[in-house]
């Protein structure tokens, strides 16, 4: 019974999203019940910063190569994701409502 | 009692069937979806010497070479099914996956695409096994072309045509290391000279972000902002117009020495319509899916038919839905035939864009 009507449920899902019908995805989900404000910061050799311009950091951080789960603790609060490529200078440091705002974008695959 | 609970148990059993089978094929049905297979393909083009017609081309494939998208593998045969102008590669772990991506894009390709990276200032998507020298740290005239030559080298090597380089915002307040160092004059020179290096080896350089200010620091959260622009801020690409053979435009609503009238640079034809009366060479969008552009307009399509009315040759779309891709080139092909959008302009784009890439067109 539950089997079915779980399969039911994710056919109806799948009906929906054949038809383009958006409903929110986990990541916005996770990004709506997060009560923290995003954060961004950008990570420069001598010193951290933060980017208020968020759409802008989502940008770079998704051409890093990866983006991974890393706790830091910044002047300007706790992040969780960093986004880099292993050998440059420059990297991103988002808290997780920040990275969830990310993964909404049209860039983001 | 006992035949009641078997109806039940066999009921059960044939819905989990009907259901499973419902599941399997919808999401079959959304995969291939996903991977474009639902686009139509376009007529195959002729090329004879190295000669195109442009009215043998479609609209929509006169629109699709306008477009540059990110080139991610798992969009291969959509992107390549479109015939879309150019991809955009990100930072990868490895020399090899650079040269694999960008050779299974231009397999079998009548027209091959534009291959563009951001390999600039301290931005360096290659990071990972070859380090390069931020521009802050040249002075020099000399060690500018030699970076450039040297740069450029490289990215032919791999099978790049196109450099989003240099930046010639003024002053950098967030990365502090995108631009050269020094007043307009000397980014301007500096920039000239890097320009000359990366073009000997054959790359496409692209002078950013036109008009200027693009790097100050500012909120702009989901709006596009204002900017003041001085003449300092235009300095370099008059110092570059000569010799660049990309410009690349920005979203931000400008006054003072130049005025975008209230609308983002990039779709704006006061910004756009006059930086090509000054310069013959391509002009690109920067990146439409930023929110700034998005939130000026009350939809996509608006988004998507301002930047082609703007002017601009060459439009950057790194969103990775191939059939939101494909409705954007609808859109804009209904915006063409209603007289919406010139054709005219289109064809003087598409021409341009071919000749960039080597061909002749009739």
């Amino acid at each position: 019974m539950v089997l079915n009507v779980s399969l039911a449920f994710m056919a109806f899902l799948l009906l929906l999203a054949f038809f383009d019908v958006t409903v929110p995805n986990f990541g916005e989900v996770v990004y709506r019940l997060d009560q923290h404000t995003p954060l961004c910061v950008l990570v420069l050799p001598e010193e951290h910063h933060k980017m208020s311009d968020l759409p802008r950091c989502c940008l770079e951080a998704r051409r890093q190569v990866l983006c991974q789960w890393k706790v830091e603790e910044t002047v300007f609060g706790e992040t969780q994701w960093e986004c880099r490529a292993s050998g440059s200078e420059i990297g991103y440091l988002l808290n997780s409502k920040g990275y969830h705002y990310c993964t909404q974008q049209p860039y983001w695959p | 009692m006992m035949t009641k609970r078997k109806k039940q148990r066999d009921l059960q059993q044939t819905l989990f069937i009907i259901l499973i089978t419902m599941v399997l094929f919808l999401g079959t049905l959304n995969i291939v979806k996903g991977l474009g297979f639902f686009i139509p393909s376009q007529p195959s083009l002729l090329v004879v010497n190295n000669t195109i017609n442009l009215e043998e081309m479609t609209l929509e494939q006169k629109i699709a070479q306008m477009v540059i998208v990110h080139g991610g593998l798992y969009n291969l045969q959509t992107w390549k099914k479109l015939q879309l102008g150019g991809v955009h590669l990100f930072a990868m772990q490895r020399e090899e996956l650079f040269r694999k991506t960008i050779n299974e894009f231009q397999k079998e390709m009548m027209i091959p695409f534009f291959v563009s990276a951001d390999f600039e200032g301290c931005l360096n998507p290659f990071s990972a096994f070859r380090p390069s020298i931020p521009v802050r740290e040249i002075t020099s005239v000399g060690d500018a072309f030699e970076k450039g030559k040297s740069e450029g080298s490289y990215l032919h090597t791999l099978g790049f045509s196109v450099n989003f380089a240099p930046v010639v915002d003024l002053n950098d307040q967030i990365w502090k290391c995108r631009s050269f160092p020094g007043n307009a004059t000397t980014i301007g020179k500096l920039a000239e000279a890097y320009t000359l290096g990366l073009q000997r080896e054959g790359i496409i350089a692209t002078a950013k972000h036109y008009p200027g200010k693009t790097l100050v620091i500012r909120d702009p959260h989901k709006e596009v902002v204002a900017a003041v622009i001085e003449k300092s801020d235009l300095l370099p690409y008059e110092k570059l117009n000569k010799v660049v053979k990309g410009v690349m435009v920005s979203h931000l609503i400008v006054e003072g020495a130049i005025d975008s009238e209230g609308k983002p640079s990039v779709a704006a034809r006061e910004i756009v319509g006059e930086l090509k009366e000054k310069y013959p060479g391509l002009i690109f969008t920067d990146e439409i899916q930023m929110l700034g552009l998005r939130n000026f307009y009350p939809s996509l399509d608006e988004v998507y038919i301002n930047v082609f009315k703007a002017g601009n040759d060459m439009i950057l779309n790194f969103g990775e839905d191939p059939e939101e891709m494909h409705r954007m080139i609808q859109v804009v092909a209904e915006a063409v035939r209603r007289g919406e959008i010139s054709k005219k302009q289109i064809d003087a784009s598409v021409r341009k864009i071919l000749m960039a890439k080597g061909f002749r067109v009739k």
